[in-house]
């Protein structure tokens, strides 16, 4: 188990923090995770590891979201939206968008293409968010996918195709 | 609709990504080790009884039925099984027919002797 987890815990994060924008946030949802799979499911097969973490990273991250929505709908009730807009421009995954502008440099751009990527992800709707990350970055086929994501087959494919209409779209600008 | 899995954009995109993973900064590979050994951690702390819980509900349940199907079976009006005192009159040598006509037998045996006792006196 502890060589599984540590082969899938980068990537888990990463999925996590396109999610939340947040390290901590991301930390504490990978945390989560791990702890789950490892209570409920240590004594499963090795084989079915792979496909139940990426099911309860997926169920946490939508916990997240649900709880989050609450928050912002309550803030907004209590008057507190205002403070909300004025730290929006506080988003790490914009800031680093604006700290790696397209240079002359190889390496610059390229970071500043990973950074782009991160912000058009992160301001996808959640489901389209986690149907590109899971289909196109951890190759989980339809059927996976859709497990994971708790939706049908045929939502997994609406959601993908959105997704990479919007992202083409939006990094339009980082095409060699 | 289609999902073109060899599109050079989508090839691009998966790039990004992976090189993303890469950059991860020393500190939060730290925090993210940390944090499987406390999941692990975690797990070894917790009791043996509730590890197994899943095998211990399964046990509990298989008793359970077992004791439903017992007193199921115990208890049925003549369903499949025949109460206790049915048993002692079908292994009667008389036959469950006699005890059908227990009545019958009674009044022919209260008959009898009332004709006999004229002819003793």
């Amino acid at each position: 188990m502890d060589h599984f987890l540590a082969g899938a815990e980068t990537r888990a994060y990463r999925l996590a923090w396109i999610a939340t924008g947040d390290r901590e946030e991301a930390l504490d949802i990978v945390q989560d995770a791990m702890l789950r799979l490892v209570k409920g499911y240590a004594a499963r097969p090795a084989g079915e590891w792979g496909p139940l973490f990426q099911r309860i990273l997926q169920s946490v991250i939508r916990d997240w979201y649900r709880r989050q929505a609450v928050r912002n709908r309550w803030r907004r009730w209590l008057g507190r939206g205002d403070e909300d807009e004025d730290t929006a421009g506080d988003d790490p995954l914009q800031t680093r968008i604006a700290d790696s502008r397209p240079g002359p440099d190889g390496e610059q751009r390229a970071q500043a293409a990973v950074a782009a990527l991160d912000a058009a992800l992160h301001a996808l709707p959640l489901r389209q968010q986690q149907a590109f990350l899971l289909r196109q970055w951890e190759g989980l086929g339809v059927a996976e996918t859709a497990a994971a994501m708790g939706c049908s087959e045929g939502s997994v494919k609406t959601h993908l195709s959105r997704a990479i209409h919007a992202l083409r779209e939006k990094l339009e600008d980082h095409r060699p | 609709m289609n999902e073109p899995q060899d599109d050079t954009f989508l090839r691009r995109t998966r790039a990004w990504l992976d090189a993303g993973e890469g950059d991860l900064d020393p500190t939060t590979r730290a925090r993210l080790r940390a944090a499987r050994r406390e999941a692990l951690a975690a797990h070894r702390r917790t009791p043996a009884w509730r590890q197994a819980w899943p095998v211990t509900a399964a046990g509990l349940a298989a008793a359970v039925l077992v004791a439903v199907l017992g007193v199921r079976l115990w208890t049925s009006p003549g369903d499949d099984l025949p109460p206790l005192e049915d048993m002692a009159l079908l292994s009667d040598p008389a036959g469950p027919e006699f005890y059908q006509d227990l009545d019958f037998y009674l009044w022919l045996d209260e008959a009898e002797a009332s004709t006999q006792e004229p002819t003793r006196g």
